[in-house]
């Protein structure tokens, strides 16, 4: 087969018909005002076609191409070729338009939503950017809800999501580079950064990491993280992900590298740190004050959501000091009689809380009021009544739950690991949440990602940095990029120089 | 007079291997004031009042005063050469002599936590449980020794990070709840007894306080820089203020009753009149404190586990450490019914073995510098720079 | 490959975890199968121990929220095997986690009461911050009186004996741990609060109340037999003898007088005056009530603050000498006599006359305190522990007679409020 395109318009198309049989793949056929055939070939659905129409068609069928045939079939030479493809791209009124030979490059151009320009005579093709693929409007993200702030989110397009990162960071550092990712699918990736701040290794790295990717269907960005996870097999999450181009750009301007995935609105970022998922974006818009206090609250919150049921099932069995006595006595009333032991109740009510989580996700908007009712009602009330689960147990289940989502980046990895200091708690008692926690302090200070620390800035202790972790200090005070993140340039903010009379320096 | 700047470079990318001992100054004290006086917790405080009673500073002092000496001389050897104690010993003693240093040391190392191990399990079931736990409670604790075992020293080291503020949090929390019950005056008199009874419980605890001996591996590679020993010293003295300080406190709320208080950090905040209505609110600095614990128990497990590898050759930690681990298992399992027997074999019989090397040894390595070139100096200027996020 | 043994590796100790977890029967006993004793009174018979648990008994929802007790009476040679014996009758596990309160009746008092108490010492789950406290009778007697205020008779005790009471000066509480210390310190000499129950002053109210809570008392004990047979008969036979006794009148807890202690043994009691002046120079008191006599009217002192300071000195001749100074801050609370509405109002109004006589009380009580104990032999001012501590030079010299040989030297000093 041809691999590039030959001068007669017919062979072209019957080539690229043989390439894309799909019956989306349409073919528009006009003449210019001398005769010469041209054809536009674009994917159904994903062009603007009253642009084509207006923009590439009209304009080409006012105008005379002067391409002739001689009676031996052959076209005109190369020299008068350029000065035609110079002719049609000045009358082609597109903002976007590009020149190419291979039909390799062509069909994906036109597999990407792109449509192709060919005229009969000429070997090269004109790829129009006239896309208009469906998309849904910008709307606030569900996952990260802020009362104050900004309530834009990124969409499927990358395109778009460019677009609002570029509208956030308008200075000429900032660089996307794209890349195509999947066999099949052909996704594209843009790798987004400051030039000067973000760090040339780490970035180097993702790139390899990226490049090194061979896989048939890349339909989202966790797909990508999945590839960069440094350790494939941690329950920890190793890369950060947001779907709001705020935090993107202010992750960016600290000296992380961003990940847009074509088809996906959840964007990456990388180096990734633990502390980053007890952080809001809502915590830069308040006071300082209320900040760390509300970080606090979500640090105290996710002990709890961990710890809570583990530490109540040791407390009956293994440890009852634990509880005060009035307290103990509460519980060991309502345990009165139950079937389960307090491990295996425990056991049963986490089960169901994570049942009625998935199922409150999958079910029909419809199902799903008269199902909760079911949930709250009949699992919870009807159960304690029969005498299958004691109330505290629920209370704690509840309360744990209700815990975990005050960091909802975390909830996953947070489910995975109240499992599992429940069933240390329930085997091996206090002694085992002890060991347990001991043993995840000791995975985490060893497990890096692109050369930076899971557990910074705790560890390796950096006190710059501790600034803007638990306790979050006035912009003010933070003067300088995270140290983590190995930026050279590393002053964000300048304070303004006054003179004593107060007029700015 | 001035001093030529010398810039050293960084090595070539492919030839740069991870190291162990891949400590920093901060690291190290850090480790010095805050994991190392662990150990000191436990036991030590009812042993020393069971010999000297009010006089418990006296033999900690003196112990204090020992190790650090010790341990400045290991200092000051790295201070003249400018190399690692590994470098050093390879060196001086040829493959054949560094080997056999290694697995005398890891020996010792192993030796060393025979009887921690035994106290350990006895502290789990007394303060982990409240009913009667069945016989393999403990095994669990074997699982996290071989897991960090097979962690290189820079997850150890940077542990010591998580630890300065888990340390001071829970202790201070600790201090707090129980100095309302305490009688500093309890302490006096002053020498009230003779020496010999102050020297016998130096003898008797000197298991407790071999700490200087832990610093040779733990300096194994370390890169020496102008003012680093005195900041380890100095911490080192933290750390022994901070265990004078708990025993001041722990004598003063038991008084005569303190020889019979085992596993004193988990008793002396009970007290605490808020208690009574929250519950035992103290155990949660308790349990924090035995997170540090466990480091600080599991470091000569680790470390000979360190130096098995430099005598065997072998790269495959996992073997190593599961041998060791497996083999204090099993004595833990046989051996805990006769923890007397052990105590008293480990404190009162072989007791010399501690002094020994963790001082005698560190005073032998004064050996070492004998054909040591002085090096430039090595100042914060003329090196390239630590990159603390990468320790 | 790496990678995949670590996985294997942590499924592998998540299936151990997870058999372990699910089958969760080591000998473990939960909530649902331990006695959890709040009080321990003990007595004893010739050679034997009796000991008398008082277990606290949830109750389930369904029933009701009060808790009850069921009081197990075991004996043995030792305390220990006493104890055992609560598992062999009841079936239950006895945990002393939760023992806040070990009642000595006369009969152990009566010899070195560290016989017994050394098991509640060796016991690293009993948390020896627990009250410890005596009393005249057997403490079965005590423990098992119903009391108005309390459901359990063990939590009311406690609350006689609380630190709050000890503020206002009218008990004077020890914990185990202290008993100890001073037991083992070079005076060997302690004190214990002898508990007693007495009957409430009305008695209307109550009877309603002891006839609801017998027929409580019974559903709740055959809820306890249906548990286990075994241990069911013998509470039957415990629940037959407390059913009457609930229908009885109840009982209050005091804890006003206090019990003296040399080597272990009861050698004498603090009348409750003795016991409210030695609380001046032991405890610290806050809104204690002092009352003084001043021209044959009574006056009661609010005590807002003591200060008490203990010095022993040696002085020319080798002379011992204890001066314990007190500094009173105190303001007038009531006065027998009718006040002005300006005295009324002004608490630092204090009729002339009152402080000092007051003074002058306290001084002359502590001096018969001080001279009861030395004739007891019982230095409960730590006389020989001080010397140790301050004066040592002297201790070897003076140390076994100390206390028939100091000085008694006390300033007293009663402030205004205002």
């Amino acid at each position: 087969m041809e691999e590039k395109l030959l001068k007669n318009l017919d062979e072209n198309l019957k080539i690229l018909k043989e390439l894309l049989p799909a019956q989306d793949v349409l073919t528009y056929s006009f003449e210019t005002k001398d005769g010469v055939a041209c054809a536009v070939i674009y994917a159904d659905g994903m062009v603007n076609k009253q642009l084509l129409g207006e923009l590439v068609a009209r304009p080409l069928t006012k105008i005379t191409l002067n391409i002739k045939q001689n009676d031996g079939g052959r076209y005109e030479t190369n020299e008068v070729q350029a000065e035609l493809q110079e002719f049609i791209k000045t009358t082609l009124l597109f903002p976007e338009l590009k020149d190419g030979t291979e039909f390799s490059k062509l069909t994906d151009e036109i597999l990407d939503g792109n449509s192709l320009l060919l005229v009969d005579g000429l070997d090269t093709g004109f790829i129009i950017g006239a896309k208009l693929l469906p998309v849904r409007s910008i709307s606030e993200p569900p996952s990260d809800v802020a009362i104050k702030g900004p309530r834009e989110g990124f969409i499927e397009d990358i395109k778009t999501n460019m677009t609002l990162v570029r509208k956030r960071l308008k200075c000429p550092e900032l660089r996307f580079e794209t890349l195509k990712i999947g066999k099949r699918s052909n996704t594209h990736v843009a790798i987004s950064y400051l030039d000067g701040i973000s760090s040339q290794e780490t970035l180097q790295k993702i790139k390899e990491q990226l490049q090194k990717i061979n896989v048939d269907c890349i339909v989202d960005s966790s797909y990508i993280a999945g590839f960069l996870a440094p350790r494939k097999h941690s329950v920890f999450k190793q890369v950060g992900s947001t779907e709001k181009p705020d935090v993107f750009c202010a992750k960016i301007a600290e000296g992380r590298v961003g990940i847009l995935v074509d088809g996906s609105p959840i964007a990456l970022t990388l180096p990734f740190i633990l502390t980053e998922d007890l952080q809001s974006s809502e915590d830069y818009f308040i006071s300082p004050f209320m900040a760390s206090v509300y970080r606090g609250i979500r640090l105290t919150a996710l002990f709890v959501a961990l710890l809570l049921p583990a530490l109540y099932v040791t407390a009956q069995i293994f440890k009852m000091q634990l509880l005060p006595l009035g307290l103990m006595l509460t519980i060991a009333g309502s345990v009165q009689g139950l079937p389960l032991s307090p491990s295996l109740e425990i056991f049963v009510v986490l089960l169901l809380l994570e049942i009625l989580k998935e199922a409150s996700i999958r079910m029909p908007k419809y199902v799903g009021m008269s199902l909760s009712v079911v949930g709250a009602l009949v699992l919870g009330e009807a159960a304690v009544s029969a005498g299958f689960l004691s109330t505290p147990a629920i209370i704690v289940v509840a309360v744990s739950g209700i815990c975990l989502y005050t960091v909802p980046n975390f909830v996953e990895t947070g489910s995975i690991l109240r499992w599992i200091f429940l069933l240390v708690a329930g085997s091996v008692g206090v002694f085992g949440i002890v060991l347990f926690v001991a043993f995840l302090l000791y995975y985490l200070v060893g497990a890096d990602g692109f050369g930076t620390p899971l557990l910074s800035p705790f560890s390796p202790l950096t006190t710059q940095d501790l600034k803007d972790t638990i306790i979050k200090y006035p912009l003010e005070e933070l003067p300088k990029r995270p140290n983590v993140f190995r930026s050279k340039n590393k002053t964000r903010y300048r304070p303004n120089k006054t003179d004593s009379k107060g007029q700015e320096q | 007079m001035t001093t030529t700047v010398q810039r050293i470079p960084a090595m070539p990318k492919s030839k740069t291997k991870k190291q162990e001992g891949s400590f920093n100054a901060r690291q190290l004290c850090f480790f010095s004031a805050f994991i190392a006086p662990l150990s000191k917790l436990l036991e030590t405080p009812s042993l020393l009042s069971q010999y000297a009673l009010g006089d418990l500073l006296l033999p900690t002092v003196l112990q204090y005063l020992l190790q650090s000496s010790a341990l400045a001389v290991l200092l000051f050897i790295l201070s003249k050469t400018g190399k690692g104690f590994f470098t050093l010993v390879n060196e001086k003693l040829g493959n054949i002599g560094a080997k056999i240093f290694y697995a005398v040391l890891s020996a010792y190392f192993l030796f060393s936590s025979l009887l921690p191990m035994i106290e350990l399990e006895k502290f789990s079931q007394a303060v982990f449980y409240d009913t009667a736990p069945f016989a393999f409670t403990f095994t669990p604790f074997f699982f996290l020794s071989g897991f960090i075992c097979v962690k290189g020293l820079k997850s150890f080291a940077r542990i010591t990070d998580i630890c300065f503020p888990l340390f001071l949090l829970s202790f201070f929390g600790i201090i707090f709840m129980s100095v309302g019950e305490t009688d500093f005056e309890s302490i006096l008199p002053w020498f009230e007894f003779p020496f010999s009874k102050i020297f016998d419980a130096v003898k008797f605890t000197t298991s407790h306080f071999s700490d200087a001996i832990l610093f040779l591996p733990l300096l194994g590679d370390y890169r020496y820089e102008q003012g680093d020993g005195k900041k380890i010293y100095f911490s080192y003295w933290a750390g022994g203020i901070f265990v004078l300080l708990f025993l001041s406190v722990f004598y003063g709320i038991y008084t005569t009753i303190a020889p019979a208080q085992h596993y004193a950090f988990t008793k002396i905040a009970q007290y605490f009149p808020a208690l009574k209505t929250v519950g035992r609110i103290d155990l949660i600095f308790v349990y924090l404190l035995t997170v540090i614990l466990f480091f600080a128990n599991i470091l000569p497990v680790r470390l000979c586990v360190l130096c098995l590898e430099k005598t065997t050759d072998c790269k495959n930690k996992i073997v190593l450490s599961s041998i060791v681990n497996a083999g204090l298992f099993l004595f833990v399992f046989f051996f805990n019914k006769y923890q007397n027997t052990v105590f008293e074999l480990v404190t009162k019989t072989l007791w010399w073995v501690f002094p020994v090397f963790s001082v005698l040894l560190p005073v032998l390595c004064l050996l070492l510098l004998l054909g040591n070139k002085k090096p430039k100096n090595r100042t914060r200027k003329n090196t390239v720079k630590e990159k603390n996020y990468a320790r | 490959m790496r990678a995949k043994n670590t996985v294997r590796y942590y499924l592998l100790v998540c299936i151990a975890l997870a058999f372990l977890f699910f089958s969760n029967d080591f000998g473990l006993t939960d909530v649902q199968k331990t006695a959890l004793v709040i009080a321990v009174g003990i007595d004893r018979e010739e050679q034997e121990f009796i000991v008398t648990s008082q277990i606290a008994l949830p109750k389930s929802e369904q029933e009701g929220e009060n808790t009850q007790s069921a009081q197990i009476v075991s004996k043995g040679k030792t305390v220990a095997e006493a104890f055992e014996q609560i598992n062999a009758k009841t079936g239950w596990y006895p945990k002393l986690v939760f023992c806040q309160l070990v009642v000595l009746g006369e009969s152990a008092a009566q010899k070195d009461v560290f016989d017994c108490l050394n098991f509640f010492l060796r016991d690293e789950y009993l948390s020896n911050g627990c009250l410890l406290a005596t009393c005249d009778g057997s403490a079965q007697e005590i423990l098992n009186a119903k009391n108005p205020v309390e459901e359990l008779s063990g939590l009311a005790a406690q609350k006689v004996l609380s630190p709050h009471s000890e503020r206002v000066g009218t008990v004077l509480p020890s914990t185990l741990r202290e008993f100890a210390e001073q037991y083992y310190a070079e005076g060997k000499s302690g004190y214990l609060p002898v508990l007693k129950a007495e009957p409430p002053q009305e008695k209307t109210a109550q009877s309603d109340k002891g006839g609801e809570q017998g027929r409580d008392e019974s559903s709740s004990q055959e809820k306890q037999s249906g548990e286990n047979s075994q241990g069911g008969q013998g509470q039957a036979g415990q629940s037959g003898k407390q059913k009457q006794k609930g229908q009885d009148e109840k009982k209050v807890f005091s804890a006003s007088e206090t019990a003296l202690f040399v080597n272990g043994v009861k050698v004498g009691k603090l009348t409750t005056e003795e016991s409210k002046t030695f609380a001046f120079v032991k405890s610290k008191l806050r809104l204690a009530a002092y009352l003084v006599k001043e021209n044959e009217t009574e006056y009661a002192l609010n005590v807002k603050r003591n200060t008490p300071k203990l010095k022993l000195s040696i002085e020319k001749k080798d002379e011992p000498v204890l001066k314990i100074s007190l500094t009173v801050t105190a303001g007038i609370l009531d006065g027998a006599k009718l006040q002005s509405l300006e005295e009324t109002a002004d608490a630092g109004k204090i009729p002339n006359g009152v402080l000092p006589s007051a003074e002058e009380k306290l001084k002359t009580d502590l001096i018969a305190l001080f001279e009861k104990t030395r004739t007891l032999g019982c230095d409960i001012f730590e006389c020989q522990e001080t010397l140790k501590r301050k004066n040592y030079e002297y201790y070897h010299q003076l140390k076994d007679e100390i206390l028939k040989t100091v000085r008694l030297e006390t300033e007293v000093k009663f402030q205004n409020v205002r």
